[in-house]
């Protein structure tokens, strides 16, 4: 456990800039704009009537966002924006940690398999998703009952929160596939972010086209929160899509990590 | 008898259509310093990066201490000691904490080690590696290659950025690592160092083994530095001594004085010489630069044919 112990040690303060932001995100748009959106209805449905109806969808502006769920599920992309930098940032940074400071030959000449060190590295990703989606389920379970909603359950709640995770270990999978494949790296943190606007922009494309082919290329929309919201069920077809391509990403990523060759 | 510490038969790396090594046939045997000399893009740095498994065979095999280099690589690493040519290491760390984790991989307490090796190369550890010199960068490298005590240490080009005294220090730990039982491959185009510290030396040329010799053999074979003074003003002109065709090379004149370097029949030249009227004659052994010189001369006056021929003598020693 070396190796997940140096990462995590170079790695905790990105973790609590992450989850730092991701509660303080969850904390201003459910504890502190949820009530004033419930509390003007009225006023907002007024100004929302103004919005062309495609620009307002895709923005997950919606009918339903004046109840807690229905806020949550419209706010949703800005959660998984978030949760998407900061799990691309990480799968980049810590699997690309030796080419970004060109000492791979330091760790690929020490007594460890190549196999044991991708998944150390790959456990200290999850350690960060793990640390930040549980802070974030926290606040926002918090901030559910400070605001007295009991719509919807604790349960459907969390399977609602969970799909912040979700869009952030696909993320992860895809910057630690990146990172591993890239012959170079220089700016991971323009990566990362560039990772997760285009995942923002992936996400607007569906509801504006009306086209739900477009929901395949869409990561942010493996994860149906309205859905959820009113169904109590994700779409399993999504669902399947997103867990194939964490494992289908992961598995590339850990052939290339054990096999390729090492440039000097 | 042990195995020998590195064996390879074949080995052999290629970069697509792009020359790596070629059918590499090399035995170092257990407690000997072995030299790998050639000059830059000959092949030695990704002979030792494929022994380390940092990069990955064509085709051949080979062993190191005993473990097959593909399937036992993470048993063989851990009684290697590796210091690269170029060293890196992660951003901002200081020294100690890079130290630490290096001793992480092996089993053991390397705290007082690492010191004592600090110690010998006047080393701050409480630096940022960011901040050092290239060579006090080196010694960093020198002390995570040497910590372990390993059984064979494998040093690529390790003395560039040292300066005399530390590359004095380095020298003396290395041969008291190799007094301890290590194995040492040393490669370098310094030739002067192989030739301090080697016992064999492997010279290699395009990809491929050209001669593997001892250092003492390699300047007792047929090549000499031979230096002549002719009776007159006028020096010796060497292609009217019926010398064979490409027998010598490297010829320099200075005054009445002509020196070259000869690889053939002795004979040969001594009848040479004793047709002509002489002031003197030095036949000496030749320092390995000029052996390596020679080699390298040869191959280009004479193409690859004769080097393929002594390649395939190299590979049967």
């Amino acid at each position: 456990m070396n190796v997940y112990l140096f990462e995590f040690r170079r790695q905790w303060r990105s973790f609590l800039a992450g989850t730092l932001t991701q509660a303080i995100v969850a904390a201003v748009f459910l504890g502190g704009m949820y009530p004033m959106y419930h509390d003007s209805q009225k006023d907002v449905e007024k100004v929302l009537a103004g919005f062309p109806p495609r620009f307002a969808a895709a923005f997950g502006i919606t009918k339903d966002m004046f109840s807690f769920g229905g806020f949550f599920a419209f706010i949703y992309v800005y959660l998984a924006i978030v949760a998407a930098i900061f799990g691309a940032l990480w799968g980049l940074k810590v699997f690309g940690r030796e080419k970004l400071d060109r000492c791979m030959d330091f760790l690929i000449s020490k007594p460890a398999s190549r196999m044991g060190l991708f998944w150390q590295k790959a456990l200290v990703v999850l350690t960060g998703i793990v640390v930040m989606n549980g802070v974030f389920l926290g606040v926002a379970l918090w901030v559910r009952t400070s605001v007295g909603a009991t719509s919807p359950g604790v349960g459907q709640f969390v399977l609602m929160a969970l799909a912040v995770g979700g869009v952030q270990l696909i993320f992860a999978a895809l910057g630690a596939l990146i990172a591993v494949l890239a012959p170079r790296l220089h700016s991971v943190t323009g990566l990362g972010v560039g990772l997760g606007i285009l995942g923002f922009v992936l996400s607007a494309l569906p509801p504006m086209t009306n086209e739900s082919n477009f929901k395949a290329i869409s990561p942010f929309s493996y994860f149906n929160v309205s859905q959820m919201q009113t169904q109590g069920t994700y779409e399993t077809g999504y669902l399947v899509t997103a867990g194939a391509l964490c494992v289908v990403a992961l598995a590339v990523a850990c052939v290339a990590y054990v096999r390729s060759d090492v440039k000097a | 008898m042990s195995q020998p510490a590195i064996e390879t038969h074949d080995l052999t790396k290629r970069y697509g259509k792009a020359r790596g090594i070629t059918d590499i046939n090399l035995t170092v045997n257990r407690g000997e310093i072995f030299g790998f000399i050639g000059p830059n893009g000959a092949g030695k740095s990704t002979t030792i990066r494929t022994l380390l498994g940092l990069i990955s065979k064509t085709s051949g095999s080979a062993t190191v201490l005993g473990y097959d280099i593909t399937n036992e690589r993470k048993e063989m690493l851990a009684h290697v000691g590796y210091l690269p040519s170029e060293v890196f290491y992660y951003d901002g760390m200081r020294a100690k904490d890079l130290l630490k984790y290096a001793a992480s991989f092996y089993d053991g307490d390397f705290t007082q080690r690492i010191q004592d090796l600090a110690a010998r190369l006047d080393l701050d550890l409480s630096k940022r590696i960011d901040d050092m010199s290239l060579g006090n960068k080196k010694k960093v490298g020198i002390i995570q290659g040497l910590l372990h005590s390993p059984d064979l240490i494998i040093l690529d080009e390790p003395t560039s950025g040292l300066d005399p005294l530390a590359q004095r220090t380095f020298f003396d730990l290395i041969r008291e690592e190799n007094e301890r039982g290590a194995t040492v491959l040393f490669s370098s185009h310094i030739l002067s160092e192989v030739q301090n510290i080697c016992d064999r030396v492997a010279i290699i040329r395009d990809g491929r083994i050209i001669e593997t010799q001892s250092i003492a053999e390699l300047r007792r074979t047929a090549v000499k530095r031979v230096s002549v003074t002719a009776a007159g003003e006028v020096p010796l002109n060497l292609a009217t001594l019926g010398l064979p065709a490409g027998s010598f090379a490297g010829a320099e004149t200075e005054g009445p004085q002509t020196s070259f370097v000869f690889n053939g029949d002795c004979n040969v030249l001594l009848s040479a010489l004793a047709a002509r009227r002489l002031a003197d004659v030095n036949i000496t052994e030749p320092s390995l630069e000029e052996i390596f010189m020679h080699y390298y001369q040869d191959g280009a006056d004479r193409g690859g044919a004769a080097h393929d021929s002594a390649a395939q003598d190299g590979a049967q020693r």
